[in-house]
């Protein structure tokens, strides 16, 4: 079976004020189609860069990424990807926001019109169409940056701490949606994440990065019962690898 | 103290209070402490400008004041902010560029003038070169700024749904450089008026400026007082506006995404 | 850091080599506007008189040349100290005074409302069209250039330093006033250090528009300075000379913001416009 994303022995490094920082170094990852993965690892460490890397955002110095068999060279366009920023238009009204997808590929109107009401219906936001995105709150706008990622139908989603910005009691809510709409679309993720917590409840599996330059120091499969028991043992091994041993 | 909305009003009846009592007391010194040809009086003022309206003297001034300073930031706006995205996509173009942009700032623009009359004459051409120059920075900066500004997130997801250069300019660029236009404008709007009249001061070409300023001249402290004012509730009434405009449109630069 | 001398710190900053170096690299970061201005200025003396009527825009030699003449005569260095002394008295005066209103009337809170659409009003206000006034009230003389930088310095001072003012948390005031301040002692003990960074930016703001309205005021209301050197060449028609004057002036507008710029970022914690 050809993985989703086949991630060979990267290495990245950028230019810093005192020279060149190695921000990930001889890294590999598959990931299988439809496998929800959380990265996680102390800041900085460069687990945004490798979702770059596959966002096709940024290239490797060294290595492969391939996604679905394909090497990524220039932006990929089968990828969804959401970060802490909303990226909406802030003149743009949620409906067109969330049609963008479509205005690009240049579907006719009536039809994206129809792809984006039908989004916003699978989001739980019908009725906010015409509203602007400076009039809903962070849990919305994020809901409203969920579908319009969703609506072109990438293969898979790349995660950057979607959810950061958003207060507790919010955050939960939406992680509970997002689930559901991603388990019901048979979509593959991988997702940063600073929240174990998150991390444990929401993914299949779990790859704990070392602190700068990244390497891949475990890749903790989540059991599918997901019972209080297993959570806990899963968030007390994230912690012991994430207590310093391995800076 | 002020609060709801007996406090908006009461804070109104104070203002209008305020105004009432200072052209009371105008009116009461003038001729009794201070010299009438120096100071005028408001109903001398009133008086003056009510023979102008009635002629059309105030209007014609008013208006050739105002069609420049619209001109002006128009034309002025519309380089400045073109030039000042380009220079905000740009890192290179910025660096090449920036300092002359940075020197010519800091020259007072009102020294233009002199320059200006000897090129173009005395007539409306200098006073639009001057307030084009003059609003030309400030949208300039909106621009630049505004370039910079687009956040990265907002650039990567649409890079990500894969976009020509054309559609990108559109889709982006254009409307996100008319919210920077109307940032640019709420600066921009004083600084016109500032460089209208002054060249209508300096060069004593039309509009409220030089009216003020021959009346001076002339001793007519009434006529100067009138065109003053004017002017004053020309700039402030246009600032006003564009305030309430910017601040209702959807299309505000930094609303949040 | 070890605590040396004060002239061994000195010597080691500002030594020979370190200076040099720190020259070179200025340069070579800066080179390619550096290296336009060069070539600007090399098309500009070439171009004038072939290309173009070289009366419009002279050219560099000619304008370097009544630099000199005027630096030779005295002219140069008579106006350009009357537009220095017309700035300096000018930021003085709106300085002290702008302070002190912005203090005395940011200290009231009930003021503040009833007082914002005055400011606003003032704040579109073209100065500049208060010439006519200084003229008709002042004459024609260095007061008017005077009046001139007075009024627009000064509100600019008021203007940030009354931002400032209000922008002290009211927190702050309550504790103060409960420990038994009085208004005086209040404004001088929280409101004014509280709103140092906006008086800092509200000076160098003040200081810039000062030097505006100092040249505003010499260009239409005194026969001194700088303002006036230019609007005496351009009755003359003497293009070259406007132009060798506003490069004077252009020169000395950069001398001061640069010097303004170095001593704001030498001030901790203040604003920069």
């Amino acid at each position: 079976m050809i993985p989703a994303v086949a991630i060979d022995s990267v290495r990245k490094s950028f230019a810093g004020a005192g020279g060149d920082l190695l921000a990930l170094d001889d890294v590999s990852l598959d990931v299988a189609p439809g496998e929800f993965v959380s990265l996680i690892g102390p800041s900085g460490c460069g687990k945004s860069t490798l979702l770059n890397l596959v966002a096709g955002l940024a290239r490797p110095d060294r290595g492969r990424v391939a996604f679905a068999g394909d090497a990524v060279s220039g932006p990929n366009t089968r990828v969804g990807y959401m970060t802490q920023d909303d990226a909406l238009l802030p003149w743009r009204n949620v409906l067109d926001n969330v049609a963008l997808a479509l205005e690009i590929r240049r579907v006719p109107r009536p039809e994206r019109i129809e792809r984006a009401r039908e989004m916003l219906r699978l989001v739980n936001l019908s009725g906010f169409e015409r509203h602007l995105p400076s009039q809903l709150s962070g849990g919305m706008r994020k809901r409203v940056g969920l579908a319009r990622t969703l609506i072109h139908r990438p293969g898979m989603l790349l995660l950057d701490e979607p959810f950061g910005a958003l207060d507790a009691q919010t955050r939960t809510l939406i992680q509970r949606e997002f689930k559901r709409l991603v388990a019901g679309l048979g979509l593959g993720v991988m997702l940063v994440t600073h929240d174990l917590r998150e991390a444990a409840a929401l993914s299949d599996r779990i790859v704990v990065f070392s602190a700068r330059p990244a390497r891949i120091v475990d890749d903790i499969a989540v059991p599918a019962g997901r019972s209080p028991a297993d959570l806990e043992a899963i968030e007390r091994l994230m912690w012991r690898h994430l207590g310093g041993d391995d800076v | 103290m002020f609060e709801g909305r007996r406090g908006s009003v009461l804070v109104l009846l104070i203002q209008l209070g305020l105004v009432a009592a200072t052209l009371a007391l105008w009116e009461f010194a003038s001729g009794r402490f201070l010299d009438p040809m120096l100071v005028s009086s408001p109903t001398a003022i009133w008086r003056q400008a009510s023979r102008w309206l009635v002629r059309g003297v105030l209007q014609r001034e008013a208006l050739a004041t105002f069609w420049i300073a619209c001109a002006g930031i128009l034309l002025g706006g519309g380089a400045g902010l073109l030039f000042g995205i380009a220079v905000g996509l740009s890192r290179r173009l910025a660096a090449l560029v920036e300092p002359f942009v940075n020197a010519a700032f800091a020259l007072p623009k009102v020294a233009l003038i002199p320059l200006f009359v000897l090129w173009f004459g005395t007539g409306d051409m200098q006073k639009l070169a001057l307030t084009a120059t003059t609003t030309f920075f400030f949208f300039f900066f909106s621009g630049a700024e505004g370039a910079r500004s687009v956040p990265q997130a907002l650039r990567d997801a649409l890079a990500l749904l894969g976009p020509d250069r054309r559609q990108l300019l559109f889709i982006l660029y254009l409307p996100a450089g008319f919210s920077w236009f109307l940032a640019g404008m709420r600066t921009a709007v004083p600084y016109a008026f500032v460089a209208v009249v002054g060249a209508e001061v300096v060069s004593s070409t039309g509009g409220l400026g030089a009216l003020a300023k021959s009346n001076a001249a002339a001793m007519n402290a009434s006529g100067m007082f009138a065109a003053i004012l004017t002017l004053t509730l020309l700039g402030a009434g246009t600032s006003a506006l564009v305030a309430w405009a910017a601040g209702r449109s959807r299309w505000r630069a930094g609303a949040a995404p | 850091m070890t605590s040396q001398p004060l002239s061994a710190d000195l010597a080691d900053t500002y030594a020979p080599a370190v200076v040099q170096a720190a020259l070179i690299s200025w340069v070579r970061r800066r080179w390619p506007p550096i290296a336009l201005a060069l070539v600007l200025a090399a098309i500009w003396q070439g171009a004038s008189g072939t290309l173009f009527n070289a009366y419009y825009l002279s050219r560099p030699t000619a304008i370097a040349a009544q630099v000199w003449v005027w630096a030779v005569d005295g002219t140069l260095w008579r106006h350009l100290s009357a537009t220095l002394v017309t700035t300096l008295a000018g930021f003085a005066g709106a300085a002290v005074v702008g302070i002190a209103a912005a203090l005395l009337l940011g200290s009231i809170r009930a003021l503040d409302r009833v007082l914002q659409p005055f400011v606003f009003v003032a704040y579109s206000l073209p100065k500049i069209v208060l010439a006519p006034l200084l003229i008709l009230w002042l004459g024609i003389g260095s007061w008017s250039a005077i009046g001139m930088a007075f009024l627009t310095g000064f509100f600019m001072v008021f203007f940030n330093v009354y931002s400032g003012v209000r922008a002290v948390s009211p927190a702050l005031v309550d504790t103060v006033t409960l420990m038994g301040a009085g208004r005086l002692r209040t404004a001088l003990t929280v409101r004014l250090p509280a709103a140092l960074p906006f008086v800092a930016l509200g000076l160098h703001q003040g200081l810039v528009y000062a030097f505006h309205g100092a040249i505003v005021g010499e260009m239409t209301a005194s026969n001194r300075g700088l303002g006036y050197l230019l609007v005496y060449a351009a009755s003359d028609m003497d293009a070259n000379g406007v132009l060798a004057a506003l490069c004077v002036l252009a020169v000395l507008s950069l001398i001061l913001l640069r010097l303004l710029a170095l001593a704001i970022a030498r001030q901790p914690g203040a604003r920069v416009a």
